[in-house]
């Protein structure tokens, strides 16, 4: 056993040992006092008895853990103003406005709408917009404010490391775009896939905006819940929506996708929820029960070969192909 | 004393994103992850600010609304999940299993995803954590099965803390207080730490192994050094900044508090290698 492997083993067999019987001595610490502990501003006996409760109780443990890493992460640099900037500005105008943007506006504005929302830098939450003069409570301000911090704060984080990340951006559930750097369709190679509800209707809809170029996709005749992502090459997107009682997921060429065909290649249902993630161009996708294939255009379900209770999956859209992993 | 203007510096872009990261640590999903940063805000605006009032000015205002909303992403996890109780056998097994349980029985998060993040520090093996994983799900049908009820008993609605030592069985006698089953468990842990298989036990010496329980006395903080290096990963200078510490204290503090529990465990007739010995030539796999 090497050196590295017995310090390993002799530290957590004797935290293993030891941590059953520490006891927590003295209050439990105030968020206050957790804060100066990291600050090192505790008295030496306060101090011993809050490491006792750090030690003896795994929650406080872990809440107090995740804090300490916090203060771990470096600063980021500020992403520079560029034709994305102005992009990312008014697509967060327009994705968070399209509460307001009205019934008669069609889809094929997509681009127009985003020209006529653009808007000057958002400095802070407190900047007044559109969206901000409507009456709300504090706490929708908030979230909304935090909404549209998230969403700028991704699009700067996906310019910048343009060439090798793909970037789902999740405004609010059912609202979602897709950073494209290696789109298959000229002229750009480089758009937004939005997968966006369509207001006040059952349906929902794909747009692809580029630098130049809006135009919607297709239209989907469901509105439900649904989430999307692509593979890490970019040549496969996945999304999922719900269908009557049923959660789908499907998966199509982003090449089909964007040449506006709407049969996906591939798709999946379940009773249950289901969720899923792209690994080195493949979906892993775990479900409670088994999936059912879906044949392509004929709308039926045909049951696993397996009908047990499955754990996880593994599918390459290349080879079609679909393995249960243990 | 007059109050900081909490608006000013929870709606700063920097807090925010701390928010987040915090938020995003706490769960894998990035839905619940964002529901969480959703619900701190609602919390810690709601009322003028009302559950920021108990700053006493001591701490750093940014410092302080990140304990409290480190705080307040634990109470949206209560919530929405209930306060985990694991089972007596899990908790045993340690923090590592614990936590494995409580993100994907009772938060359901994917597996890949939870053992991703615990394996990024590079102190977790990952087909070790799969090993626990099927460990618990095997002995729990309904663990991240959203077909099937999180059994109540798992979870208390009310303001019931399980702390490790509850795990542990409270007698007068120490001799009563190790029970078998108990030193079955540390076998096991030992196993599983020195060949990764949680399933193996070996036959060693019970009786050193109280002794040098016995003889085990470990402060709070050098307990939570060990764990914090050993278990989570964290470098020596991660543990020096999160405890307030000189940088070069850690490192000593743990070589110290290893040669010492070296010490106890040659004291008591505990070899490592014995056992290292032992398991990789006599085995057995628990039925």
């Amino acid at each position: 056993m090497t050196d590295h492997r017995r310090q390993h083993a002799l530290a957590l067999l004797a935290t293993h040992m030891a941590e059953t019987r520490i006891k927590a001595e003295g209050a439990t610490p105030t968020e206050e006092e957790l804060a100066l502990l990291l600050e090192g501003k505790l008295a030496a006996t306060r101090r011993r008895q809050i490491l006792s409760h750090l030690a003896s109780n795994p929650t406080l443990y872990q809440q107090w853990l995740s804090l300490t890493a916090l203060y771990e992460k470096p600063k980021t640099n500020k992403a520079p103003n560029s034709l994305w900037a102005i992009l990312d500005r008014g697509l967060n105008n327009w994705l968070v406005d399209w509460r307001y943007a009205g019934a008669g506006l069609a889809a094929a504005a997509g681009l127009i709408l985003l020209v006529v929302k653009l808007q000057p830098a958002i400095d802070s939450p407190t900047n007044d917009t559109a969206l901000r003069q409507a009456p709300m409570e504090a706490a929708e301000r908030a979230a909304v404010a935090h909404r549209e911090q998230a969403l700028r704060e991704r699009m700067e984080s996906a310019q910048r490391s343009f060439r090798d990340s793909v970037t789902t951006i999740q405004v609010s559930p059912g609202e979602e775009c897709l950073l494209f750097t290696k789109a298959p369709q000229p002229p750009s190679s480089r758009g937004l896939l939005c997968l966006e509800r369509i207001a006040d209707e059952d349906k929902t809809r794909w747009l692809w905006l580029a630098d130049a170029d809006s135009r919607e996709l297709l239209t989907h005749s469901d509105g439900s819940a649904f989430h999307a992502a692509l593979s890490e090459n970019q040549q496969w997107l996945a999304y999922r929506n719900k269908r009557g009682g049923d959660e789908q997921l499907h998966i199509i060429a982003t090449a089909s996708l964007l040449a506006g065909e709407a049969e996906p290649s591939r798709r999946f249902a379940t009773g249950e929820q289901l969720s899923y993630l792209w690994r080195d161009d493949q979906l892993i996708v775990e479900s409670s029960v088994a999936l059912n294939e879906i044949e392509r255009g004929a709308g039926t379900q045909t049951e696993s070969a397996q009908g047990e209770l499955m754990l996880r999956y593994r599918y390459n859209p290349v080879e079609d192909q679909l393995e249960l992993q243990h | 004393m007059s109050q900081p203007n909490w608006s000013e510096i929870v709606f700063d872009p920097g807090w925010l994103k701390g928010l987040e990261s915090l938020a995003r640590r706490r769960f894998a999903d990035s839905v619940t992850a964002e529901e969480a940063t959703t619900y701190v805000l609602e919390q810690l605006s709601a009322g003028d600010w009302q559950r920021c009032r108990q700053y006493t000015g001591a701490a750093q205002p940014t410092t302080y609304l990140h304990s409290l909303a480190a705080k307040l992403i634990e109470e949206f996890s209560r919530k929405r999940y209930g306060r985990p109780r694991p089972p007596a056998w899990l908790a045993r097994q340690g923090e590592l299993w614990v936590t494995l349980w409580q993100r994907i029985c009772l938060e359901r998060d994917m597996v890949q995803q939870v053992v991703d993040r615990l394996c990024a520090g590079g102190h977790h093996d990952s087909a070790k954590l799969h090993g626990i994983v099927r460990s618990i799900k095997a002995r729990l049908p309904w663990c991240g099965s959203s077909t099937l009820p999180i059994p109540q008993e798992y979870t208390s609605a009310d303001g019931e803390q399980w702390n490790i030592s509850d795990s542990a069985v409270d007698h007068d006698s120490l001799e009563d207080s190790l029970a078998q089953e108990q030193l079955e468990d540390t076998l096991a842990t030992l196993a599983a730490i020195i060949h990764g298989d949680s399933d193996a036990h070996v036959s060693l010496d019970t009786a050193q192994l109280k002794r040098c329980r016995e003889r085990l006395h470990i402060d709070a903080e050098d307990l939570l050094m060990l764990r914090m290096h050993f278990r989570d990963g964290l470098s020596f200078s991660a543990i020096a900044r999160a405890l307030a510490v000189p940088s070069h204290q850690p490192g000593r503090q743990i070589k110290r508090a290893l040669k010492s529990i070296q010490h106890i465990f040659d004291a008591t007739g505990v070899s490592l290698d014995a056992a290292f010995t032992t398991l990789n030539t006599g085995l057995k796999i628990k039925s």
